[in-house]
């Protein structure tokens, strides 16, 4: 199942990225490994909804809303109180390796290809709970 | 060096984004459903697509980088699916817009102005937001 949830997966990013698929890993970095850019997030999610026939709302899996709220970025920085919202609204995040350096230019360097995994396979295991 | 304009005005944010054409009319050809429910305002929508008009690819992209540009002057560096659709372009001529929203806001309150380069292979926005009257 994982397998073939990754494959569907490097598809989708080479297709939105126009790279080779044998580029993409698991462990890349959308923005550092593979030059995403924020045209390139959009359409990455609008293409996981067409291949995984689901609907991503906002925010869920590569957020932006939390950082645009005062509570949570201080000085350019994520606050605690930022780094448990985060941890709560986007489980599939590496919270905690970011934690050590919670700059909000940093974050997106978080966006893995792992990251999309964890939350496409939890959301078809939902899916099928349901 | 004193950053103002003639009237005194001084600004809170300067915001810029180079986007490919060649990107942006692929994408907006692939998504062009979920493009006009999801990122476009409401009044984008009024104004753009009334009486059931077709976005050119050209008003796409400059929509698409007034936007970022708009989002990196108020000091932000991604704004999510979400930002796109709470940032209210209006296109004054083919070459300068306004930008405005009640979410996504400068530190400081002011008004925005921007400008359009057009390119056959890209389109720049850039946009300079001013200190409103009053503001501190």
């Amino acid at each position: 199942m994982s397998n073939e949830i990754f494959e569907k997966i490097q598809e989708t990013l080479a297709g939105a990225l126009g790279i080779e698929k044998d580029e993409i890993q698991p462990e890349s970095s959308l923005v550092n490994d593979l030059g995403a850019e924020s045209i390139d997030f959009i359409d990455i999610i609008f293409r996981l909804e067409k291949t995984f026939d689901i609907k991503i709302p906002s925010g869920e899996l590569f957020p932006g809303n939390i950082l645009n709220d005062d509570r949570f970025v201080k000085d350019g920085k994520v606050t605690p109180e930022g780094l448990a919202e985060l941890k709560a609204k986007v489980p599939y995040l590496d919270v905690d390796t970011f934690s050590n350096d919670p700059q909000v230019t940093k974050l997106s360097d978080f966006f893995t290809v792992n990251m999309v995994m964890r939350y496409i396979q939890d959301r078809l295991s939902n899916q099928a709970k349901a | 060096m004193k950053w103002e304009d003639s009237g005194g005005r001084k600004p809170v944010g300067i915001g810029i984004d180079i986007l490919s054409r060649k990107r942006a009319d692929a994408f907006l050809e692939r998504h062009r459903n979920r493009i006009l429910e999801r990122l476009l305002t409401v009044q984008e929508k009024e104004r753009y697509l009334a009486s059931g008009r077709k976005m050119s690819p050209l008003l796409f992209t400059k929509l698409f980088a007034a936007k970022e540009a708009y989002f990196k002057a108020c000091g932000g560096d991604w704004m999510g699916i979400e930002g796109f659709g709470k940032i209210d372009i209006a296109v004054t001529r083919s070459d300068a817009f306004t930008a405005d929203s009640d979410i996504i806001q400068p530190p400081v309150p002011g008004v925005s102005a921007g400008a359009f380069i057009t390119h056959p292979q890209y389109v720049i926005a850039e946009v300079v937001i001013w200190q409103a009257e009053g503001a501190a």
